[in-house]
């Protein structure tokens, strides 16, 4: 339940919405930035985010589940922003990880069978062949796991258009991961190669 | 929010690219929260009301529109010109008011630090940017990159302009700050037309910005720099640029008709209310001397207007 209120608030109940926005989604800003740049600069880019936030209060939306990919939208900017290019034809790359971390660290990662490494190999290497573009489409989906409205709203198009662009990425992606045709082979299988690396 | 996430190939698939999170591997849960309490406090420190113009470069080009309302007369003289460095604060200790040459090696790691802010220009088309200028003042390296092309909508030129701190044989570049600047023109627009070919000590002025070097990510500290480029007639040996806000006086760089230069300092008043966006920016507050390769001074000299 949201609890923000209407009407033209004090400073204090000023403070205390913003400390509620940043206590609840610091984190995920954090991670999202975190995703697209190194860890140190990512800390840079939540902190600006939360700036903006302040600065900008009045606009940060109040309904439920809207705020979050707001703050989403104005950290990406900052990204952009920091890369200095034009932001009608870029993207923010997205970086992927090895997956160790969530399998609890580097000291179990022997509990992944080799089939499940040379997966994760795969998956990682194709990841780095994606476009920016359909690795933020991707990352929106799988990491902010964001509905495709609001995945819209944080890369300033419609929903369709985004549902389309997704589509396109798993495409993409599914054609990296299995170059044979589409409808001879299922979806996603290991690279020959790294099966015999592995086997 | 209980949401249950759409599968985006198949669940296994999902499973470990979810899995395969960079956003974990930096994760550490008290770290992170002492950070956040921190960042929390230094923004709630802020004014809400400040807008953060000490952290955003403030560019123009092409300001021979609004210079025109400031063009005066040259006038002769044949003393020399002095040069002062009254504004420039101790963050710029080593800055110099003539400037050096930069050796072959730092300019190569200068350039590839630029190159690299910066990014691809999208808008400049099918041209691609080449070191025009470079300059050494103490340990500060400032270079020029041009560029002109085509884009979709026509003719387009670019200029990035690169300012920070790399001593003599460094190896990394430090507080660098950098900004593009162009223009784009309807298609058969030939700049000829406007940019007649300088002679007798005439000038263009080009890019023109004003930043802060060493801001935290709050626009907090740093020192305002500012720097600027043009182009100069063939005869013009010498130019001293001084900035009537804080009497900051710098030479500019002069190499193969184009000038650059920049200073620790400001170039812009901007104590009043700044007009606009696209409604011509805030006036530089900039006065121009020249020497001549036959060794005449003129002072004050206005900038040449194109088209005029």
């Amino acid at each position: 339940m949201d609890t923000m209120t209407s009407g033209p608030p004090g400073e204090s109940t000023r403070e205390s919405r913003f400390r509620a926005l940043f206590t609840d989604h610091h984190g995920a800003v954090l991670r999202f930035a975190r995703r697209r740049t190194s860890p140190a600069h990512a800390e840079d880019i939540a902190a600006e985010t939360f700036l903006v936030a302040w600065r900008r209060f009045d606009d940060v939306p109040t309904r439920p589940g809207e705020a979050l990919p707001w703050l989403y939208a104005v950290a990406r900017h900052c990204l952009l922003n920091a890369q200095r290019t034009d932001r009608r034809q870029e993207a923010v790359a997205v970086r992927i990880g090895d997956g160790l971390a969530a399998a609890g660290g580097t000291q179990q990662h022997t509990d992944l069978d080799v089939d499940g490494i040379a997966r994760r190999a795969d998956l990682a290497a194709a990841w780095q062949h994606l476009s920016p573009t359909e690795q933020e489409v991707l990352a929106l989906a799988l990491w902010e796991d964001l509905p495709s409205p609001q995945a819209a709203r944080v890369l300033g198009i419609t929903a369709t258009a985004y549902r389309l662009r997704l589509s396109r990425a798993r495409r993409t992606l599914r054609r990296l991961l299995d170059p044979t045709p589409p409808s001879a082979e299922p979806a996603l299988r290991v690279a020959p190669s790294l099966q015999e690396q592995n086997s | 929010m209980n949401r249950i996430s759409e599968t985006i190939f198949d669940p296994d698939t999902d499973r470990e690219l979810r899995a395969m999170d960079a956003a974990a591997e930096a994760h550490d849960p008290v770290v992170d929260a002492e950070r956040a309490a921190t960042t929390l406090t230094a923004i709630l420190a802020s004014d809400p009301a400040e807008h953060d113009t000490h952290a955003t470069p403030i560019r123009r080009r092409h300001p021979g529109r609004w210079i025109a309302a400031a063009a005066g007369i040259a006038a002769v003289t044949t003393a020399g010109l002095a040069l002062s460095t009254a504004g420039a604060p101790a963050a710029y200790a080593t800055w110099t008011a003539t400037p050096a040459q930069v050796a072959a090696a730092d300019n190569a790691v200068f350039e590839a630090a630029c190159r690299e802010q910066n990014g691809d220009i999208t808008w400049l088309g099918d041209a691609t940017l080449s070191v025009r200028l470079a300059e050494r003042r103490g340990d500060f390296v400032a270079m020029l990159l041009t560029g002109n092309g085509t884009n979709e909508f026509g003719p387009t030129n670019a200029s990035v302009t690169c300012v920070g701190r790399l001593p003599v044989g460094g190896t990394t570049v430090k507080d660098l700050n950098s900004g593009t600047a162009g223009a784009s023109a309807a298609e058969g627009y030939d700049p000829a037309n406007d940019f007649a070919p300088l002679t007798g000590g005439q000038f263009y002025e080009g890019s023109m910005s004003q930043f802060t070097m060493g801001a935290n990510w709050l626009g907090q500290g740093g020192e305002p720099a500012s720097m600027v480029d043009g182009q100069v007639g063939p005869d013009v040996a010498k130019m001293v640029i001084r900035s009537t806000i804080d009497g900051t006086s710098v030479e500019a760089s002069i190499k193969d008709g184009t000038y650059a230069a920049w200073w620790p300092g400001a170039s812009f008043d901007l104590s009043g209310e700044l007009p606009p966006s696209g409604e011509g920016g805030p006036a530089p507050q900039l006065t121009y001397d020249l020497t001549l390769t036959d060794g005449t001074v003129l002072t004050n000299v206005a900038p040449t207007i194109p088209g005029s």
